[in-house]
């Protein structure tokens, strides 16, 4: 195949397509190429799809045809609601010869507002997000108080206020660190999709959006409209504050509708007695009043672990228990071990104390594997192990040292779950082990 | 449960027993969507509406004959449907190839092109894989990839396409019958 058809191929990915390579391209697919060059055309979709979870199809199909079934009942209820009126209607003397024509309207009226309504309870039926958390998070949803467990789906206006920071994770990838007690309403319109920021921070990293269905968040004061970025939103009293820190965004000042577009490393705020201007990062922008009680200045600690299960860990080899909080892992025939978290983390501030028996080391990891170090055993003593992730820096030290960093499966840092890892022979015990995700900003160099 | 019991259950409205089938067949189903669209989200959209309409037909399927089949060919449709629905969106220029690619409806592959694919993968090193995944799955544009490995942009394109020549001759093999 020659560069220039790749050229094409890659520009057709792209969206970049020229006149040119798009007649080079048809003339391929439909010349005696033409099979070599779908082969070719497909495998970027191919590569998309191999590093999918197999499961993201399960899911979404499972909710749907529950949804399919609840409309579906909806719909037999109507309809036999219907049917014994009409028997009733049959029994009654004839009063006018317009009311069948009347009813019949009606009928024809009341079908099509239903199978409308249907449309829309279908769609509410899907779910926008997953939650990703420690613990389970109760959420108002139609008036009522719901407990949320980690890894299930939230629905357009749920009101989640978390007590610990979770995250929220779209299909696309998309997700939003939530702190502790920010407060967001999910929405969705046929134009776009997003939540409702009422109070509280939250950083966001938005996966590439459609451009006719951006991914918006709105509070009181302001609009951002993204296109793929990763920023910070900060909605205080009265007062909106968004830091970027890759790609660009649309802020727009909901009072007179200005808009400004920010760039990676830019900030802007919108409140009533501050100029609606871009700032460079280098250039500190104002924090939220320390007066507004529901921002934390600093988060909060959260236990890693909850008091008695491990709901929010898969454990994917050996054995592992948790009592009180203090969770234990090795495999009675001589296996591996590892206890992997469901909740990614982009920034972690953990501490947590280690013992480690019948091995040498166990492994802390990061980002699924992303990074890990090994933790040295000291003989039955606790070690105190400390990790630190802001941005692409990651420091791991165990009583005070620094360990080395060892690339799991790749170089490049991500956000990620993570997990504890035990070679065969070993046990590991994990006790005190609490987190918080840093507000700060990351730190601009490795 | 064999995919005969579960075709069964499921004509019953039993949702696992559907999901079951999903889980045997979706895979496939992804692989043959991407043949047409690239976008990660765009064939899982599609996938997850084929399998709606399934859902929604199994009454009328005839169970003498092969699922798999007539799974894909509602899939196929699907396919079609969501790039025809798309033409009025898109760029002139990405419109024409699209109308080529409806045109000439992908055909059956003879084997699970993403199952190929993945064994080809495994013959890459973990940075090459982690280094196909961020851009084609994560996205992660050319130029953020190449300030990250401290390259130009337009060696990481050349690193890109020597690994899709790799893996296409890969998958080329396997279709002749050469180990992947």
């Amino acid at each position: 195949m020659s560069d220039l058809l790749s050229v094409a191929i890659a520009a057709y990915h792209d969206g970049t397509l020229d006149a040119e390579g798009a007649a080079l391209l048809t003339t391929a697919l439909r010349g005696p190429e033409a099979a070599a060059v779908r082969s070719r055309l497909a495998l970027d979709g191919l590569l998309a799809q191999a590093f999918t979870a197999d499961d993201a199809v399960v899911r979404s199909v499972r909710e749907r045809i529950e949804g399919e079934r609840s409309a579906s009942a909806v719909v037999r209820a109507v309809r036999g609601s219907l049917a014994v009126n009409t028997r009733r209607q049959q029994r009654r003397p004839r009063r006018a010869a317009w009311l069948p024509r009347l009813m019949t309207a009606a009928l024809v009226l009341l079908m099509v507002g239903v199978v409308g309504w249907l449309f829309v309870v279908a769609d509410s039926e899907r779910p926008l997000c997953r939650l990703m958390a420690m613990d389970p998070v109760v959420v108002v949803r139609h008036a009522k108080s719901v407990t949320v467990t980690p890894g299930a789906g939230l629905y357009a206006g749920d009101r989640v206020r978390p007590t610990t920071a979770v995250t929220l994770v779209w299909q696309d990838g998309s997700r939003l660190l939530l702190q502790p007690d920010a407060l967001v309403v999910l929405r969705t319109t046929r134009n776009d999709h997003g939540v409702h920021l009422e109070l509280g921070g939250l950083s966001a990293e938005i996966a590439k959006q459609r451009p006719d269905r951006a991914f918006v968040i709105t509070t009181e004061e302001a609009r951002v409209d993204v296109v793929g970025t990763r920023f910070h939103v900060i909605a205080g009293a009265q007062r909106t504050q968004v830091d970027l820190h890759q790609g660009s965004v649309r802020l727009t000042r909901v009072s007179d509708g200005r808009a400004l577009t920010l760039r990676a490393d830019e900030s802007a705020v919108v409140a009533a007695n501050e100029d609606f201007v871009v700032r460079s990062r280098a250039t500190p922008t104002p924090v939220v009043p320390p007066s507004t009680p529901t921002i934390p200045q600093e988060p909060a600690w959260t236990p890693l672990f909850s008091a008695s299960d491990l709901a929010a860990w898969e454990q994917q080899h050996g054995s592992w228990s948790n009592t009180h909080g203090t969770v234990r892992g090795s495999d009675s025939h001589h296996g591996k071990a590892r206890l992997l978290g469901r909740h990614p983390f982009a920034d972690l501030e953990l501490n947590c104390r280690l013992r480690i028996t019948g091995v040498e080391f166990a492994e802390v990891q990061v980002g699924n594997y992303n990074w890990f170090v090994e933790v040295p055993a000291h003989g039955t003593e606790w070690i105190q192990v400390a990790v630190r992730q802001r941005g692409e820096q990651l420091t791991i030290t165990a009583d005070g040292v620094t360990l080395k960093l060892k690339p799991g499966d790749g170089a490049a840092m991500r956000a990620g779950p993570l997990a504890f890892y035990v070679m065969p022979g070993g046990t590991l015990e994990i006790s005190e082990a609490k987190f918080r995700v840093p507000l700060s900003e990351p730190p601009t160099t490795r | 449960m064999d995919e005969r019991a579960l075709i069964t259950a499921a004509i019953t409205g039993d949702q696992d027993a559907f999901a079951g089938l999903v889980r045997l067949h979706q895979a496939r189903l992804r692989g043959l969507v991407a043949l047409s669209l690239s976008e990660r989200d765009d064939v899982l959209e599609v996938v997850q509406e084929s399998f709606v309409d399934a859902w929604r037909a199994l009454d009328r399927f005839d169970q003498t004959r092969e699922f798999g089949p007539w799974l894909r060919t509602l899939c196929r449709n699907r396919t079609l449907k969501f790039l025809r629905d798309r033409l009025p969106r898109r760029r002139r220029e990405l419109a024409l190839v699209d109308e080529a690619l409806i045109a000439e409806p992908v055909s059956e592959p003879v084997d699970d092109r993403l199952a190929v694919l993945r064994v080809c993968l495994e013959r890459l090193d973990a940075a090459q894989r982690r280094l196909l995944e961020q851009r084609f799955a994560d996205g992660v544009a050319v130029q953020e990839l190449a300030t990250t490995l401290g390259k130009s942009p337009n060696a990481v394109s050349m690193i890109l396409l020597r690994l899709k020549d790799v893996l296409h001759r890969c998958m080329a093999g396997a279709v002749s019958g050469e180990r992947p």
